[in-house]
């Protein structure tokens, strides 16, 4: 069996389709994307994922409680960074930020972090959360980039088959 | 009268102390014969007693005194009465601003000039809050100029990129396609071509992978080479079902087109029958430039919008900076044809139909064409860019209307797609600068959020208004608090209004 990956990305099927070319292509897992916080959600309390890979700034989608935490940052992705409150309730640090319990299966070292941010602005969270896998986007990545972040969560976590 | 002590007498005697201006009397030198209180305090001097010191020794400027004493003479002259005028005193180590006005003094009777009155009023903080204002304004120019220019550079870049855009497009496209520029493409026709050469290069792969002998295959590529090809023709062939979102099949093809070819290249000459071989390395090469047309045809759309962006963000940020724009008699068919011509690139690119319905030929507007014409494309990109698309077979539209309502010329664009909720047209938030609507970012688009901001301000500057309208498209049952409520396309009606020119 593939292991499971979810790619949680609102410009995965835009300016990042590229990426996932090579994911498709090597055929070794199986690529889900979400393209907001609460398909990623809604996916992650359904099925259990091998590895993880967040955007910080996400949209909120159509959830009450992620639109909430949206709008107070005055409905803005960079202010907001939901992939940061989403990273929290997934490994249950805060659970004032959504009412849901996430699912246990949830390990800091199957997710990965994809984002502008610098490892530097955003390591005070991921520190404390203990994810130590991250990578900056920027316009120098090759296309196999996301294969290789799966590739790096894969061997700090190996699939075990129950 | 005469002497220090008369002249504090008659300030004492007309209670002139406790005036909340500073007010003294000064020899023709500049010797202080007098101050009342609110003078004291202004220029640390005692608050008792007879004044000590001279004005001359408090100015920074040491021939600002003199000028100000020639003003009051000369004002005295022509009758025009005290002369305000802004000094900058250093009182201690302090720097002291004030706004001083000094007339001359004489004695009665006789005429003689025996010294200067002068009035005072402390304005240092506000004069330092304007010199800060003053530099900060400078600073402002000077980053808006930068920005200007930065943005110019990023625009001539992106006319650099379209254009190299167009040519690769106009080489990579097969003539039997009869498509060899971007413009004259069809996304539909490109994609039909990607599909049959995929499934070609399947078949072609099929008839390799058994082409010859077992020994002599080997003998040609290795075994790990043709288990690579093998596993090239289930994806080939299944492509649409392996990866159901389809903006995400043609990167994977191209990697597998690429891979392909390559392996075909490396395939050794002379070992195996010729034709599987040149079939399965012409259609892996075509499948590539397939891919890379239609990828060039997604690139230069979002180049072209970017090139919107830029342009509007730098017309908005240097509005201040230009002179204020000539207003004319504009003809309303005239500056929509002008804006459908400024965005045709831009909707022919993300395949959006344009449909200009209702034109009255008469119609006038008095303004400024550039700002006008800045307003009606920003509403219009707003349009192309927020219009989802119905069906596979069938482009979305933009539908524009012009018609004269009660006086008021009404330029409407209406488009079929991204909502805009009843709760950010009735606060405003969309005339927000820098605000996007609640369901335009889920979409991955790009923008500034100036542009209803500008053209209501454009609107409102010419004695216009901008009434924009967001309607789901279909009756669903659904409310609003619902869920999917907002996931269903929306009818929104933006209307440029502004009063008819006679």
């Amino acid at each position: 069996m593939k292991p499971k990956v979810l790619w949680v990305e609102d410009s995965a099927r835009l300016e990042l389709a590229n990426l996932c070319g090579p994911v498709f292509f090597k055929g070794a897992c199986d690529l889900t994307l979400a393209e907001d916080v609460t398909t990623a959600v809604n996916l992650i309390l359904a099925e259990r994922f091998d590895v993880l890979i967040l955007d910080i700034r996400l949209p909120p989608g159509s959830d009450v409680h992620w639109r909430h935490h949206y709008r107070r940052t005055g409905s803005n992705k960079v202010n907001a960074q939901l992939g940061i409150k989403l990273l929290y309730w997934l490994l249950g640090r805060d659970r004032a930020i959504h009412p849901a319990a996430p699912p246990v299966w949830i390990r800091p070292d199957r997710i990965g972090v994809f984002t502008v941010e610098t490892r530097h602005e955003i390591s005070p969270y991921l520190d404390e959360l203990q994810i130590k896998v991250s990578q900056e986007k920027n316009a120098d990545l090759p296309d196999t980039i996301l294969d290789e972040l799966i590739e790096r969560l894969l061997s700090q976590a190996p699939v075990v088959v129950e | 009268m005469s002497g220090a002590d008369s002249i504090q007498d008659v300030l004492e005697r007309v209670d002139l102390t406790q005036l909340p201006v500073g007010v003294y009397v000064i020899a023709e030198d500049g010797r202080f014969l007098a101050c009342n209180a609110s003078a004291r305090v202004v220029l640390g001097l005692p608050s008792e007693g007879p004044p000590s010191g001279s004005i001359t020794e408090l100015h920074v400027d040491l021939d600002r005194h003199a000028e100000l004493v020639k003003a009051a003479q000369q004002a005295e002259r022509e009758g025009s009465g005290f002369e305000r005028a802004v000094v900058h005193l250093r009182i201690d180590t302090r720097d002291v601003f004030v706004e001083d006005c000094l007339y001359p003094l004489r004695a009665q009777p006789g005429g003689e000039l025996i010294g200067y009155v002068g009035c005072m009023i402390d304005i240092t903080e506000d004069h330092q809050a304007t010199e800060r204002n003053l530099a900060l304004q400078d600073k402002v120019e000077e980053l808006t100029l930068d920005i200007g220019r930065i943005l110019h550079a990023n625009t001539s870049t992106l006319l650099m990129v379209n254009q190299t855009l167009v040519a690769v497009a106009g080489a990579l496209a097969p003539p039997e396609l009869d498509c060899n520029s971007v413009e004259a493409s069809d996304p539909q026709r490109i994609e039909i071509w990607i599909e049959h050469t995929a499934a070609a290069l399947g078949q072609a792969l099929e008839r390799l992978v058994t082409a010859g002998e077992p020994e002599r295959r080997l003998q040609a590529l290795p075994e790990h080479a043709w288990k690579q090809l093998s596993n090239q023709i289930a994806l080939l062939r299944e492509y649409r079902e392996r990866i159901p979102i389809e903006e995400l099949r043609n990167p994977t093809l191209r990697i597998s087109a690429a891979a392909v070819a390559s392996l075909c290249h490396g395939i050794a000459p002379h070992v195996l029958p010729r034709e599987p071989v040149r079939d399965a390395t012409r259609l892996a090469m075509e499948l590539q430039r397939a891919v890379c047309c239609a990828d060039v045809r997604t690139t230069r759309a979002a180049v072209i919008q970017m090139d919107f962006t830029l342009r509007a963000l730098r017309d908005f940020i240097t509005a201040e900076m230009r002179p204020r724009e000539h207003r004319e008699r504009l003809r309303v068919p005239m500056l929509i044809q002008e804006a459908i011509a400024q965005l045709a690139e831009f909707a022919r690119s993300s395949n959006v139909d344009l449909v200009w319905r209702e034109r009255p030929h008469d119609l006038l507007v008095f303004g400024s064409e550039r700002d006008l014409l800045r307003a009606l494309a920003n509403l219009l990109h707003n349009a192309i860019k927020y219009s989802w698309r119905r069906d596979r077979g069938k482009p979305p539209w933009v539908s524009i209307r012009t018609e004269e309502r009660a006086g008021m010329a009404c330029m409407e664009f209406e488009s079929w797609g991204v909502p805009i909720t009843h709760d950010e047209i009735e606060r405003g938030l969309i005339y927000q600068m820098g605000y996007r609507g609640k369901w335009s970012t889920d979409r991955g688009r790009l923008g500034t959020g100036i542009g209803l901001t500008d053209a209501l301000r454009v609107a409102t500057a010419h004695g216009g208004d901008l009434l924009v309208d967001s309607q789901p498209a279909q009756v669903s049952g659904l409310r609003p608090e619902d869920d999917a409520y907002y996931r269903n396309p929306f009818l929104t009606r933006v209307t440029l209004r502004l009063p008819v020119c006679e």
